[in-house]
């Protein structure tokens, strides 16, 4: 048996990436089949429907400007939060501040934007039970909105945090969350013009 | 930054390039739509530009690009593979059934019925 240091087995593996980032990345393959199977059930399901999906829908020539408004948030939101991490870097609190309460009150605007959505759909007598359709469209992005909602709490703690004790240069929280929030944007570039434009 | 490649990062730059780039691809998604490429052709081209920028947030923004080690091969095309074996695997089955096809087929286009009309009259 062997016990050098590169078989890797015991005692402190030699990682290329820190515990933590490790486990957000182990989490981030856990969510990429959690949406697998979301948007996986919707491919299958349209291409099943061609008569249902694929549709000009009530309110669609409203209501489609409103989830672009929602990508160019979305992607702000991730442009700000790798400016946050850039600020942890560069030993910055207030830039660390700043760019965490910009990425969490863009997340609130996406989230706004959302409900003023969800709202028109369900004064138009749209709901989840209407046909398949819209079963797939509350399901997923539902789903992805909740990802997004979790992401701003996490993301208001931070800024919390950062105006009380600002951050180490060495800290690696802020990039840790920031993964998880470039992935719930990640999500809704697929979804934006999967269930919006197609 | 050059002697210690765990610490490379990519420059302010890049990232606002990268930000411009999503912008500009948003826009083209949105005026790609607008053009009629056909039911599959829209799809495909819509799901190709996604797929770009999908890659940029993930090797820029998500620094996937300038990490270490090949954890991130096993980690992350496994359950890539498995979003493709869904779709693929469930398709023919699931969305050119019959049995499943033929309630719906009512509330579609008469091209669509007739579609399924055929596809009933092969089985």
């Amino acid at each position: 048996m062997s016990h050098g240091a590169s078989s890797g087995l015991e005692g402190d593996l030699k990682m290329p990436l820190s515990k933590a980032k490790f486990a957000m990345w182990l989490f981030l393959a856990t969510e990429i089949m959690f949406f697998a199977g979301l948007l996986g059930t919707y491919i299958v399901l349209r291409a099943g429907n061609p008569g249902v999906f694929g549709l000009p829908y009530t309110g669609w020539d409203v209501m489609w400007w409103l989830p672009a408004i929602n990508t160019v948030v979305l992607i702000t939101s991730s442009f700000t939060m790798v400016k946050a991490v850039s600020a942890v870097q560069k030993g910055s609190a207030s830039g660390v501040s700043f760019f965490l309460l910009a990425t969490a009150l863009l997340g609130c605007v996406f989230m706004a934007i959302k409900f003023y959505e969800y709202g028109y759909k369900f004064d138009h007598g749209i709901y989840p039970s209407t046909n398949v359709f819209y079963t797939c469209y509350f399901l997923t992005t539902g789903l992805h909105g909740l990802h997004v909602a979790g992401g701003i709490v996490v993301i208001f703690c931070l800024f919390i945090k950062a105006m009380l004790t600002g951050y180490p240069r060495n800290s690696e929280t802020v990039e840790i969350i920031g993964l998880y929030w470039h992935f719930v944007d990640l999500v809704w570039i697929y979804l934006f013009p999967l269930v919006y434009l197609l | 930054m050059a002697h210690d490649q765990d610490q490379a990062h990519p420059s302010e730059a890049t990232y606002f390039k990268v930000f411009a780039s999503l912008m500009m691809l948003t826009v083209v998604t949105v005026l790609v739509s607008r053009v009629h490429l056909g039911a599959v052709g829209n799809i495909v081209v819509g799901m190709a530009i996604a797929t770009v920028k999908a890659s940029m947030v993930a090797l820029i923004f998500m620094h996937l690009w300038y990490e270490v080690g090949k954890w991130k091969i096993v980690m992350l095309v496994p359950p890539c593979i498995l979003f493709a074996v869904i779709v693929f695997a469930l398709t023919p089955d699931v969305a050119y059934k019959p049995t499943h096809a033929a309630p719906l087929a009512a509330e579609s286009h008469a091209a669509d019925a007739g579609h399924e009309a055929d596809a009933g009259a092969g089985h």
